[in-house]
């Protein structure tokens, strides 16, 4: 070893950011460990999810206080369980006990949120294809609501093989997969970060602070593709470091199971599966950098070669196109992205669609948290890169400094830090009206970094070797914030299902009277009729009425102007012909408020020439056309069959 | 007495077939897999990762290599196929692996007194109770109180033009009462429809003879409460009413 790499102190730039003014990460001593805490970790868990509940039901009866006794019940299953992980005296398998109740706990939020059926916009998507598979026997059917679907048959498969072996539900098939992929995602992640920072510690500490990612606790608990992609996609990144390390037969088996998997990732999610490639590469590329032996480097060249070409080949094999999906998404969120970059603000922090503002403490949370978050980057990013990398060189001048940033770091630590990089980026997109679709896209990948950073500073710097209780409890409630801040960012006032209808609010909208209409439809329309409708009811019309309804995204033209055009033009007429409609469902509540999305109906022509709800007037034009019978009348909803003008 | 047994050995049948698919689906594939690489180190954590996340892995791929058989992805392949892979990864989870040198130590023995296992415990039964008042509050939401009507020709060959629906969603008991109209003229009345929270009725009805070419039925539905307002209407043209593609069906 050469005297000019080893230093006894760090300096320059070295210094300012904290590097080599420690070591790895003490672990604590299994003697010294305090008594498990899991058990408390768990009822605190239990209890907290008992409160969620009655916030839930509170929340559906019109109570007052709803919002803030769930919060609070988050806070509860938060706390205790990162006041057990922050403390370095807690021994390996009450960390790993821990993580799994506090994990179980927030996934049970998922279940008392919405316990008898999915209800998110996402979840019906994938409901619909998966009811497809089942009835058909056969995959890439076409999905009208979901053409992209189609490509990604992951989920629709696993839950195709539970229900149907099972003769469980779609929802409790669903449910059991969803709660296996959870257990997937939060314990790989800790078995990655414990390999890469060798500390169980910081392992439990990276997926505590993961979980205050905004998609953690809901989004990426949906019945839809991502998330199962994403567990998958940790265990891979936990295989990557387990591979390097294993013996060759080990490592043989542990190969093909990583190869199968992402496999697997391929044929589930487009985005995880770019994500991953990206990372694996990444990986690669720092592996030559730092000379590895040959050995260990091919299994990380195997594994980063699969990971870009399976998914180019599965989506050239795809019967959809992916362009036509995220192309639009992409280009909007640019371009809202470069509205801000000439001062212009496209979307109203905190403020709904329908012009609704969040209280003042959710706004406090919520601001508080990213705050928090961004203080811990900005003081640990730089450490976390560079974080159990070979000794300091003497100098520590901006050469030096970078040189040994980009070459000697070690390899997997830099690349999953610098994904914390994505974390301001995702932020700056959730500032658009379009591109927050991106940011919520960037952000659990994102996480993995944010994740790490905070858990290398809280290891090594805010709570370090301390005991401290106080310390600790400060750190927790910081955790548990960040937490409920997520939740606030990423699901609003749609947490909770309201005691009234909400328009066009997807969770919000999903209720008793449209899917009754729907399942009316399949009773005494028969399935399979052609519909045209408003954004839920159509989803309630696919999954609950098997009806194919009429999609922008899939037949090329804008339904909703069949409903919000004053009269039926030639236009009109001309749009009911190619569409070969049978049916249109005017859903009248529409007339009554603002979307809360944004959208009544593809987000297209019809949204675009809304200035307010649309006019109850067009709706009910089908009333004075000759040919058209109402069929269906339920005081809200009203069906036509229009199958004479076609 | 035979009845209630029945009723019990199939929840048991059904209980028992829905644990041994979800073993089959979620977790043996992987958990036999990995039987030799991580299961003898006493590392549960990375055995039930390995477990599930490899089963849901393969899983997925045998869905799609089923795709590709002439029957698809029907149960009985299903069941083929995932006890086919848990037979192919049996010998190798009995593989003789040997301990790699680098890696975290191994856990230390997973602390568990009767005490804690009994809190551990206690915290299921609580967060059960939590889903079971979530999913009781769901069930109870007394928001949506509504009256469906319909009309859908007659699809059969019967003498009826067209069927009238009513079913009361209204939470609590309704009385109708239905008209009907042709070309706006009153042709039939039924005053006193008394429906319970749930129920509903259909009636056929019969055009009369005289109607023919663009002329309309029209069914009007009033709440007895309410006699003046009409409360829903529906109706058919009858040159242009087709029987729906759905099969004939019996009328309650």
């Amino acid at each position: 070893m050469s005297a000019s790499t080893v230093t006894a102190r760090s300096s320059g730039l070295f210094r300012l950011f904290g590097l080599g003014a420690s070591g790895p990460i003490d672990e604590a001593d299994p003697a010294a460990c305090h008594a498990p805490w899991y058990p408390v970790a768990a009822l605190l868990a239990a209890l907290g999810l008992l409160l969620a509940a009655f916030a839930a039901n509170q929340s559906r009866q019109g109570g007052a206080g709803a919002f803030e006794l769930f919060y609070g019940a988050v806070f509860l299953i938060v706390f205790p369980a990162a006041l057990n992980l922050i403390l370095p005296h807690t021994s390996r398998g009450d960390r790993i006990a821990t993580l799994m109740a506090l994990t179980l706990g927030l996934f049970g939020l998922r279940i008392v949120r919405a316990p008898l059926y999915f209800i998110d916009h996402d979840e019906y998507l994938h409901w619909d294809m998966a009811q497809n598979l089942m009835e058909t026997g056969r995959l890439f059917i076409v999905n009208t609501l979901f053409p992209i679907g189609q490509n990604f048959p992951g989920l629709a498969i696993l839950t195709a093989a539970l229900g149907e072996m099972s003769g469980l539900s779609i929802h409790a098939a669903g449910l059991l997969i969803l709660g296996a992929a959870r257990v997937v995602f939060v314990g790989s992640l800790f078995l990655f970060a414990e390999r890469l920072t060798r500390s169980a510690r910081a392992g439990g500490l990276c997926c505590l602070f993961y979980m205050a990612c905004s998609t953690f606790v809901f989004f990426d608990t949906h019945f839809a593709y991502q998330s199962i992609a994403l567990p998958l996609m940790a265990f891979v990144l936990w295989l990557d470091v387990r591979i390097r390390d294993a013996r060759p037969a080990e490592a043989l088996l542990l190969l093909l199971v990583a190869l199968a998997t992402l496999m697997a990732i391929s044929a589930t999610h487009h985005m995880t599966s770019y994500a991953t490639a990206a990372i694996l590469v990444l990986v690669a590329v720092f592996e030559i950098r730092r000379g590895t032996p040959l050995r260990q480097f091919a299994r990380s060249a195997i594994l980063a070669y699969a990971a870009v070409t399976m998914p180019l080949l599965w989506s050239s094999s795809a019967p959809a196109s992916n362009s036509s999906y995220l192309g639009p998404l992409l280009s909007n969120g640019l371009n809202d992205l470069l509205a801000i970059l000439q001062f212009e603000m496209p979307r109203k922090l905190f403020t709904g669609q329908d012009g609704e503002v969040a209280p003042l403490w959710q706004r406090v949370v919520t601001l508080g948290s990213v705050a928090l978050i961004s203080a811990g980057l900005g003081i640990g990013f730089v450490k976390s890169l560079a974080w159990n990398g070979p000794p300091l060189p003497a100098r520590g001048g901006l050469l030096d400094f970078l040189r040994y940033l980009l070459l000697q770091s070690r390899g997997r630590q830099f690349v999953i830090s610098a994904l914390a990089i994505g974390f301001p980026l995702s932020i700056v997109f959730r500032l658009t009206s379009t591109g927050w679709e991106i940011g919520n896209r960037i952000t659990p990948f994102a996480y993995l970094g944010v994740g790490l950073v905070l858990a290398n500073l809280t290891a090594t710097t805010l709570q370090g070797r301390s005991r401290s209780p106080l310390r600790a409890a400060v750190l927790a409630a910081a955790a548990g914030m960040a937490i409920v801040g997520g939740i606030i960012s990423g699901e609003g006032r749609l947490v909770l299902v309201p005691s009234r209808y909400l328009v066009s609010a997807d969770a919000a909208s999903v209720e008793p009277m449209g899917i009754d209409a729907a399942r009316w439809t399949r009773e005494w329309l028969g399935p399979r009729q052609r519909f045209a409708a408003d954004r839920i009811a159509r989803l309630l019309l696919a999954v609950h009425g098997h009806q194919q309804v009429s999609t922008t995204l899939h037949h090329g033209y804008d339904a909703g102007q069949l409903l919000t055009a004053p009269a039926l033009g030639p236009t009109e007429r001309d749009m009911l012909h190619r569409l070969e409609l049978d049916y249109i469902l005017a859903d009248l509540r529409l007339t009554t408020g603002r979307s809360l999305v944004g959208t009544y109906f593809d987000g297209g022509l019809s949204d675009q020439m809304l200035s307010g709800p649309p006019s109850p007037r067009a709706f009910l034009k089908f009333n004075d056309e000759p040919g058209v019978h109402r069929v269906f009348d339920n005081g809200h909803a009203v069906i036509y069959d229009v199958r004479a003008l076609r | 007495m035979s009845g209630a047994l029945h009723d019990v050995i199939l929840a048991v049948v059904g209980g028992a077939q829905a644990a041994v698919a979800t073993a089959l689906v979620l977790v043996l594939p992987g958990l036999l897999l990995f039987a030799g690489v991580a299961g003898r180190r006493g590392q549960r954590l990375e055995w039930i990762v390995s477990s599930l996340a490899t089963s849901l892995a393969v899983t997925v791929l045998a869905g799609l290599v089923l795709n590709r058989l002439p029957d698809g992805l029907v149960p009985s392949a299903w069941w083929t196929a995932l006890c086919t892979l848990c037979g192919l990864a049996a010998p190798v989870g009995l593989l003789p692996f040997r301990e790699a040198r680098t890696g975290p130590p191994p856990a230390p023995a997973a602390p568990g007194s009767r005490a804690r296992l009994a809190v551990v415990a206690l915290s299921i039964a609580i967060a059960a109770g939590a889903i079971w008042l979530a999913r009781s509050g769901a069930e109870a939401h007394r928001e949506y109180a509504y009256t469906n009507l319909w009309i859908v020709p007659e699809p059969g060959p019967g003498t009826a033009t067209a069927l009238v629906g009513i079913e009361n969603k209204e939470q609590a008991e309704q009385v109708y009462a239905l008209e009907i109209m042709a070309n706006g003229a009153l042709v039939g009345l039924v005053p006193d429809i008394r429906l319970g929270p749930g129920e509903r009725v259909v009636r056929p009805i019969v055009a009369p003879r005289q109607l023919a070419g663009e002329d309309m039925i029209e069914a009007r539905l009033f709440l007895a409460e309410r006699p003046d307002l009409v409360y829903r209407r529906v109706w058919l043209r009858l040159a242009a009413a087709r029987p729906s593609d759905v099969a004939a069906r019996t009328v309650p």
